[in-house]
């Protein structure tokens, strides 16, 4: 083996060797692995979505029942209650004929199937019978619990099901079930969810990956220093390379090994929050094999790119380190390319949401939106530059601000620019949100509202008008309306009850009552079902907003870590300025100034291109756009409060270097 | 140029075939010329002292016979090979193995300690740890510093981390040690001490010094001077 080869390894070491010796090379370290860690949780719960999604519906076709027109033992009615918000899924159940005459197909998680007066229930129907309402919903389920249904025969943890023994199937001819286990392909994940869900994706990965490469940037200077003295003793450029590989390497693996552990850790708390009324089994959240491999190989390789791209830039000579190539200014044109790209893919699934519902379509508007959103990092570096470019002269604060982003490499521009990607991504998110709930309450007209439909049977057409008019006498109820059917040996009623207002929760709980008590098979559904879909987007909108406040709090830390690098850096200028008798209000004021002018570009940028994002998105899924302005000014809001508070707390370290004992520096 | 210049610089006759020897090197900064047909040679186990002003040009000297820095014209021959046309790997092999640098400010690799920064071009050049960091230990006992092995080095004093600086320069047993103003941050008593222990080590190992200085006092430790004045040395 070559000496280059042979040293390869002892060199990564030396660099995992410097990752931990000093306070400097810790705090990277562990600004790297948080960094990386976080990037993996999001990605492996992200890339675990999909088969969360295809183990719920495996489970659901599982617990499907096959009927068929034979003459099997297992006849099944299914329908569904709902009880103070969850839906609870009822399947009655009777056994007919001889074990003679075959055997009798079990529901998955079924044990036994119960007799006349007996039920099975899942873990939440016992918790809400055995809740403090538990007495109101046992007038409801008035059957005998003999037995729980196991996590087979559920789609979630949180299932609300129950199998109740019958003996009025056979008479209402309900047909017999051949066996458990649909089946079919699951249908696709509603559009505007796919979209919505991947627009959280980028918007929260995107900031993370460039809190990963600002992290790496940390301490550049000294590094670059400390491998200029390494080269002094011989280190060649190979070596000096695989040092601060080695370097990077260890954080970004220990944020591996921490992303992994804490994806285990969080998937367990994660997969039970109700997101959209939908919850998960810990073990169905798991990312794919080939995923997990990529993002073994690519998060570590990517922190070493990262590391081996910044002393690219510099030359790393014995004598010290310089600068490779002359100051260039930033150009705009390239910086488009992204945007306009996004754009231009976009534009083709404006209006056609079927389009959107296949592989192809996801993929153009994934590509769209990340574009559109990276345009935001892209751009904000050339309008922080031509900002200070164009800005003229002023007070001392301002004058020392503006020389300083106008020396600086674009770290400030780079960190905001994270903050304007999750603040666009934020309002794009906001605005499509808004438009898909103005939809939805549109789509209801009030008298929809107020509409039940009841589905109940009798032994007798006189029984079945006693039904109706015990429907009537239920409080709230404004009328009712309905037709009987007389079956061979059975009378069915639909009936549609008009209630005296929207929304009123206990007036319809009543009439649930009410049927359960006349049928135990009663059905009860709202004419339109709205209020899930709102309900889902309201969940879908928490959601993203406690994810870009989490971001907006990760930049700001990033932010902090750059400012008192900065500070550091600077003790020398600033020591000369505490000589010159410059007071720290002055100093402080342009710390504020040289936060505050990049990030007032990228906040006016972001929501530049977060309407523009949000408008089309909208128009994507053919909804009008709606501007929730108080959406957008709550995160202008909190991308300031983000600056403030990061001036505020470098404060006291300008404070101590402006002591008259730090001019001992000089 | 004047008479003294030595173009072609005689070697003393005990010392034989130069182990080092620069050739009217030309070096310039922009349009700052640094060197301007300096010469130099070095015999194995000689000290040679190169003093001169502030801005002459004897750091740069230095640095082009260390191959640190590329002269523009003139050459560099080191135990026979021209330093300048060897690759940047083969330039590091040379300061990894067979030269030793003693700086002003010692230029310790602060995240390491002293006996770590002593280490490391052995560990550069593949020695194993364990036998590296023994070879340092020795090396900080002679020079008196064996207490300081697991500081670091913003925790000692500018006169002991230049003491470190020399046994790091001198632990992989090189051929040619540069010193650039080794005692330039001292005061007078811990400069004598350095200088002492740097000759005295670098004598029995047998290593030859180029000691860049423009204190006469450190100059005296050499057994002979140039001068370098206008990017021109002269014998003295």
């Amino acid at each position: 083996m070559s000496r280059t080869h042979s040293r390869a390894l002892p060199e990564l070491g030396l660099g995992i060797q410097v990752a931990l010796a000093s306070r400097i090379t810790r705090l990277r370290t562990v600004l790297t692995a948080g960094g990386v860690a976080l990037g993996v949780i999001v990605l492996a719960l992200a890339a675990s979505v999909p088969h969360a999604y295809s183990a719920r519906k495996a489970r659901e076709h599982a617990s499907t029942p096959v009927f068929h027109g034979g003459s099997g033992r297992l006849r099944l009615l299914s329908g569904s209650t709902s009880f103070r918000g969850v839906t609870i899924g009822e399947n009655a159940v009777q056994v007919t004929g001889a074990s003679a005459d075959g055997p009798v197909p079990l529901p998955p998680g079924v044990r036994q199937l119960p007799g006349p007066g007996e039920m099975v229930v899942s873990g939440e129907v016992l918790a809400l019978l055995r809740g403090p309402h538990g007495a109101e919903l046992r007038r409801r389920l008035d059957a005998r619990v003999v037995g729980t249904i196991g996590d087979a025969g559920l789609s979630e943890p949180h299932d609300a099901v129950i199998y109740r023994g019958s003996t009025a199937l056979t008479a209402l001819g309900e047909p017999t079930v051949g066996r458990f286990g649909g089946r079919g392909s699951p249908s696709p994940t509603p559009v505007l969810i796919t979209l919505l869900v991947i627009m959280i994706v980028v918007a929260l990965l995107l900031p993370v990956a460039v809190f990963v490469a600002t992290a790496a940037r940390f301490g550049a200077e000294e590094r670059d220093r400390r491998l200029a003295a390494m080269r002094l003793v011989g280190a060649d450029r190979v070596t000096t390379a695989r040092v601060a590989a080695g370097e990077s390497l260890f954080g970004a693996v220990v944020g591996l090994i921490i992303g992994a552990a804490g994806f285990l850790a969080v998937r367990v708390p994660v997969a039970h929050i109700n997101v959209a009324g939908i919850d998960v089994f810990p073990a169905d959240l798991r990312p794919s094999l080939t995923f997990a491999v990529l993002v073994a190989l690519l998060v570590p390789l990517s922190a070493v790119a990262a590391t081996l791209i910044s002393i690219r830039r510099v030359a790393i000579e014995p004598l010290g380190v310089t600068r490779r190539g002359t100051e260039t200014r930033r150009r705009l044109g390239w910086r488009l390319v992204a945007p306009v790209i996004g754009f231009v893919l976009l534009a083709p699934l404006l209006g056609s949401s079927d389009r959107l519902a296949g592989a192809f379509g996801q993929a153009e508007a994934t590509a769209g939106v990340v574009l559109v959103l990276v345009g935001v990092t892209a751009l904000l570096p050339w309008v922080v530059e031509a900002t200070v470019r164009r800005a003229p002269d002023g007070p001392l604060p301002w004058l020392l601000a503006i020389r300083r982003l106008r020396g600086e490499e674009g770290t400030t521009g780079r960190v905001v620019g994270a903050i304007g990607l999750a603040v666009a991504g934020a309002i794009a998110l906001s605005i499509v949100f808004s438009a898909a709930q103005s939809d939805v309450r549109v789509r209801v007209t009030p008298l929809q509202a107020r509409l039940l439909i009841v589905d109940m049977s009798a032994s007798t057409p006189a029984g079945a008008r006693r039904e109706l008019g015990a429907l009537r006498g239920v409080p709230g109820v404004a009328r009712v309306s309905g037709e009987t059917e007389h079956l061979r040996r059975a009378t069915v009623v639909d009936a549609t009850v008009v209630m005296r207002s929207a929304g009123d929760q206990g007036a319809v709980a009543a009439v649930r009552d009410r049927a359960a008590a006349l049928d135990p098979l009663a059905q009860v559904m709202p004419m339109v079902g709205g209020g899930s879909e709102a309900h889902t987007l309201s969940d879908l909108r928490r959601v993203l907003f406690a994810g870009a406040v989490i971001v907006l709090l990760m930049i700001g830390a990033s932010l902090l870590v750059a400012a008192g690098e900065g500070l550091r850096e600077r003790r020398r200028a600033l020591a000369v300025l505490a000589a010159f008798g410059t007071r720290r209000s002055t100093v402080a004021w342009s710390m504020f100034w040289q936060a505050a002018i990049p990030v007032v570009g990228g906040l006016l940028l972001a929501v530049g291109l977060g309407i523009a994002l949000g408008a089309m998105l909208s128009a994507v899924v053919s909804l009008s756009p709606q501007f929730d302005w108080g959406a957008i000014g709550l995160m202008l809001g909190a991308g300031v409060a983000v600056i403030a508070a990061v001036t505020g707390l470098t404060l006291p370290t300008v404070t101590r270097m402006m002591r008259p004992e730090a001019l001992r520096v000089e | 140029m004047s008479s003294a210049t030595v173009a072609s610089e005689a070697i003393p006759a005990e010392v034989g075939r130069p182990l080092l020897e620069c050739r009217v090197l030309v070096k310039r900064f922009g349009q700052t010329p640094a060197l301007d047909g300096a010469s130099l040679s070095l015999g194995a186990a000689e000290i040679v002292a190169v003093m001169g002003p502030s801005g002459s040009g004897k750091s740069t000297l230095l640095h082009c016979a260390a191959g640190i820095l590329a002269p523009d014209a003139g050459e560099v021959i080191y135990d026979g090979r021209e330093v300048g046309r060897l690759p940047d790997s083969e330039r590091s092999r040379l300061r990894r193995s067979e030269f030793g640098f003693v700086f002003q400010f010692g230029r310790l690799v602060p995240e390491l300690s002293c006996a770590e920064n002593v280490a490391l071009p052995l560990r550069l050049a593949g020695v194993p740890r364990r036998r590296a960091r023994d070879q340092a230990g020795e090396w900080l006992g002679r020079l008196e510093v064996a207490d300081l092995a697991g500081r670091l080095p913003g925790d000692v004093s500018g006169g002991q981390g230049q003491r470190v600086a020399v046994a790091r320069a001198l632990v992989t047993g090189p051929r040619v040690v540069f010193a650039d103003e080794p005692t330039g941050a001292l005061d007078s008593l811990n400069g004598e001490r350095v200088m002492q222990l740097l000759t005295s080590a670098a004598r029995q190992s047998g290593a030859a010094v180029v000691l860049v200085t423009h204190e006469a006092r450190v100059a005296a430790y050499a057994d002979r001077e140039v001068i370098v004045r206008d990017g021109r040395t002269h014998a003295r």
